[in-house]
């Protein structure tokens, strides 16, 4: 069923966002990590690069969000195919293209780096997975609260809120750290860990059926009105 | 004006407006928590403070300037008598209705600085900034609501008026020195005192009033190019081309480093310091403080009286001075500027060549709440160092010939014969030792005797690095097969060596430790009346050089404290266990060579 669904959700899918957000993304990297000293002499540090890396990853989630937008999810909700599996398929079409964004973000940004030090782009890929997932759950469960279901609409403010609340917390519980070399910088990265997983599930959670009710709570509802008659 | 009005409205109860609010106040109580409130400096960042509600209001107007195309309403309107433009400009008007709460932050902001015993002047134009600030803010939105009226427009706008910011104010000014950073950082929105480090904004050129003309420009401009969307019109041409000139003007004044002229009026402020201070003898004290900060003498003579008037009347010296500097770090003040004065220690000291004098130098800074507590006893220190005899200079540290000879011989040989240039009999030192004296005792407890938050400070120092061997029972680095380990954090307590730092002063050589400060906890517990009436009456032995610490605990009856051996020992460490321990963890031989004596 899922592969029948590809070629019809390719159409319906919102990319301009995601590729405008991505192109802007290019751009700010670019700028951001352009080193206009000598090599031997350096002025970006990898703190530089990884707040350069932090905010296309920000950018890029803004873009996801849009994503899961559907204003026909109402009308198609009889359809066999099952809601969570057409959000699946949107987001398995959307992967690659994040993924590959991303695969050309680092080496983009790193391209001037003297650094001997091991760039932390496994912990960048991190906080990139978290924050593309968290938009989406946000987009998928304000949904219903914007005209059409057009979720993206309310995600981007909200994660945009969500972002700068971290940077209010206190440094031993700070997330957003710039120097790879910090010592809280693993325990960090276990927090967005555990942020992914949140993310997850609440997208999961959010992309539950609601036209498809439990076999047990169908039989429920359906022996309320018996008793009411005896 | 209908229009503006119901959307000025509507901007003002959007719910992203409303959440930025607390995100501003927190902005606010974060950067300010840890001072004492200097109103030149603090209006800076009322500034910043404004920024989420900017970028609120950003998104906000994009949002309600996209209302009608999101809705699929854009057609209804072409009924209405009003034109696109008028609707245009009744958004961008609409912007205005954030003045009110915008300048309501900041006068609640200054309210609450003032509320806290704020030294200084606010400066109106830098208090204008945040407000103007959330107006472009508005207007930004709707223009690019007009030019791009994507729903994603709005929060990768956000970013990237962040991403900017971030740019503009600190990545064009990497590679260059601290005190000449890129005037390029004013076409920023918001610019802070420095980019690095904590300058007095009397050492700082701010062009600020161009920067708020430069900011206003920018939103007429981008307000004239949204009006440009629904058409070319004269009148939205004129506007535009008008704040593209004044944009161009307000942008290269701006834009100008410092000249050498500005920069030798700002560095008078530290080479004729007098010209520019008060002064005022306090409890035969004398505080000199710069014009703007006159009220923190109330704060430091607060601080310092309670030493003072704790020593006998006849004792009490006449030569403690506490002479406020300023931070030349971050400012544009540069090295070359000060030379000759005191204060181009600040780039670079030389303790045995350099004679700083004996007076106490706090910054523009002073602490709040518990960092109150540190600059208080700080400053303790060393007036208590000072009134029980110890050394206050490293010229006061004369080396005797032995010790000379013992330093030098720490040398490679082929630097010796440069280094006994300045290390020789007689010369001075840069830092000393008081173990073992008595009256290091009493100064350690008159400092912290001080005030509630001089005590709780001392006694959070010695909690977090207190005397002897420490046995821990249980952790990760346990590493002996009987469960316990040890921990030893050496003799001398570094904590309190380092607080004079806090104050720009570089010159305080005496070293204390932890015995010494653990005898002053001792006294610290006991009543303070009787402490005082005793030390009183035994001033004279307690202060002579020649009289040993456990002498003072003899005379003032302490418990005297065990043996690292002892310790080990009571904490149920077997004799041999005990003795390998305190051999691998002290380290008897390997006395540090250069630590002299204080005399």
């Amino acid at each position: 069923m899922a592969a029948e669904l590809v070629r019809p959700t390719v159409r319906v899918i919102r990319w301009v966002p995601l590729l405008v957000a991505c192109g802007l993304a290019f751009i700010q990297v670019f700028v951001q990590t352009r080193d206009v000293c000598p090599r031997s002499d350096p002025c970006l540090g990898q703190e530089a690069r990884v707040l350069a890396l932090r905010i296309a990853a920000i950018l890029i989630a803004l873009g996801a969000a849009f994503v899961l937008d559907d204003p026909t999810e109402e009308t198609t909700g009889h359809f066999p195919a099952p809601r969570w599996l057409r959000r699946a398929v949107r987001v398995g079409l959307v992967a690659p293209v994040v993924a590959l964004t991303w695969a050309l973000l680092i080496p983009l940004a790193l391209r001037s780096s003297v650094a001997t030090d091991p760039f932390p782009t496994g912990a960048l890929t991190l906080e990139l997975s978290t924050l593309v997932i968290a938009a989406l759950a946000l987009s998928a469960a304000s949904a219903r609260f914007v005209p059409e279901g057009m979720g993206g609409v309310a995600a981007g403010p909200i994660l945009l809120g969500l972002v700068a609340a971290a940077h209010y917390l206190p440094q031993r519980l700070a997330v957003f750290l710039l120097d790879p070399q910090t010592p809280r910088w693993n325990a960090a990265h276990d927090v967005w860990k555990v942020l992914l997983l949140i993310a997850i599930a609440a997208l999961a959670f959010v992309s539950r059926d609601p036209w498809r009710r439990s076999l047990l709570r169908l039989r429920r509802e359906a022996a309320q009105p018996a008793r009411r008659d005896t | 004006m209908a229009l503006a009005r119901a959307e000025g409205r509507r901007l003002l109860r959007h719910p992203i407006v409303l959440a930025s609010i607390p995100f501003c106040v927190g902005t606010f109580l974060l950067l300010t928590w840890n001072q004492a409130p200097v109103l030149s400096r603090d209006d800076i960042l009322t500034g910043l403070a404004l920024c989420p509600l900017s970028g609120a209001v950003f998104l906000a107007a994009h949002l309600g300037a996209t209302r009608s195309f999101r809705h699929g309403t854009d057609e209804l309107y072409e009924g209405t008598v009003t034109t696109p433009a008028q609707r245009t400009a009744g958004h961008l008007l609409s912007v205005l209705w954030t003045i009110g709460p915008s300048v309501l932050l900041v006068v609640a902001g200054l309210l609450y600085l003032v509320a806290l015993r704020a030294v200084g002047r606010p400066d109106p134009v830098e208090l204008l900034t945040g407000p103007s600030l959330v107006v472009l803010g508005g207007v930004l939105g709707v223009a690019l609501a007009r030019w791009w009226r994507a729903a994603l427009a709005g929060p990768v706008g956000v970013v990237a008026l962040a991403a900017i910011e971030i740019f503009l104010v600190w990545q064009t000014s990497a590679g260059r020195p601290e005190n000449d950073p890129n005037p390029v950082r004013w076409l920023a929105p918001w610019v802070p005192i420095a980019i690095s480090g904590d300058p007095p904004r009397e050492l700082v050129v701010r062009p600020s009033g161009w920067h708020l003309v430069f900011i206003i420009s920018l939103a007429l401009l981008f307000g004239g190019i949204a009006l440009l969307r629904a058409g070319v019109r004269a009148h939205a041409v004129a506007a535009t081309a008008g704040a593209l000139a004044l944009i161009l003007v307000a942008g290269s004044a701006q834009v100008r480093a410092p000249t050498a002229a500005q920069r030798r009026s700002l560095a008078d402020f530290l080479v004729h310091p007098e010209k520019h201070q008060v002064c005022q003898i306090r409890a035969s004290v004398r505080y000199c403080a710069y014009r703007g900060y006159a009220g923190w003498i109330d704060r430091w003579a607060a601080a310092v009286t309670p030493v003072t008037s704790r020593v006998p009347a006849p004792a009490r010296p006449k030569d403690v001075e506490i002479i406020q500097t300023l931070v030349v770090y971050g400012s544009d003040v540069g090295e070359a500027d000060l030379q000759g004065s005191p204060a181009a220690s600040q780039f670079g000291y030389n303790p045995t060549e350099d004679d700083l004098g004996s007076a106490i130098t706090p910054g523009n800074q002073w602490g709040r709440g518990k960092y109150e507590g540190r600059d208080e006893l700080a400053m303790d220190l060393i007036v208590a160092a000072q009134v029980v005899g110890l050394p206050r200079r490293p010229q006061d540290v004369r080396l005797t010939a032995a010790e000379a000879r013992r330093i030098l011989a720490g040398y490679e040989p082929s630097e010796r014969a440069d280094a006994a240039k300045q290390i020789h009999a007689g010369g001075a030192w840069d830092y000393c030792t008081s173990v073992g004296q008595a009256r290091a005792v009493l100064a350690l407890w008159l400092a912290a005797q001080a005030t509630s938050r001089t005590e709780s400070t001392f006694r959070g120092v010695l909690a977090r690095d207190p005397y002897g061997i420490q046995v821990v029972r249980s952790g990760s680095d346990v590493n002996v097969r009987n469960g316990q380990d040890f921990t030893f954090g050496g003799p001398m307590q570094g904590e309190l060596a380092t607080l004079q730092y806090e104050l720009q002063t570089f010159n305080f050589p005496v070293q204390w430790s932890k015995t010494e400060a653990t005898y002053a906890l001792q006294l610290l517990n006991q009543p303070t009346a009787r402490v005082s009436e005793a030390l009183a009456r035994n001033w004279a032995l307690l202060t002579r050089p020649s009289t040993t610490t456990d002498e003072l605990v003899q005379v003032m009856g302490l418990r005297p404290l065990p043996s690292y051996d002892e310790q080990l020992r009571e904490a149920g460490v077997s004799p041999v266990h005990a003795k390998s321990v305190i051999r691998n963890l002290t380290d008897p031989a390997n006395a540090d060579p250069s630590l002299v004596p204080c005399r």
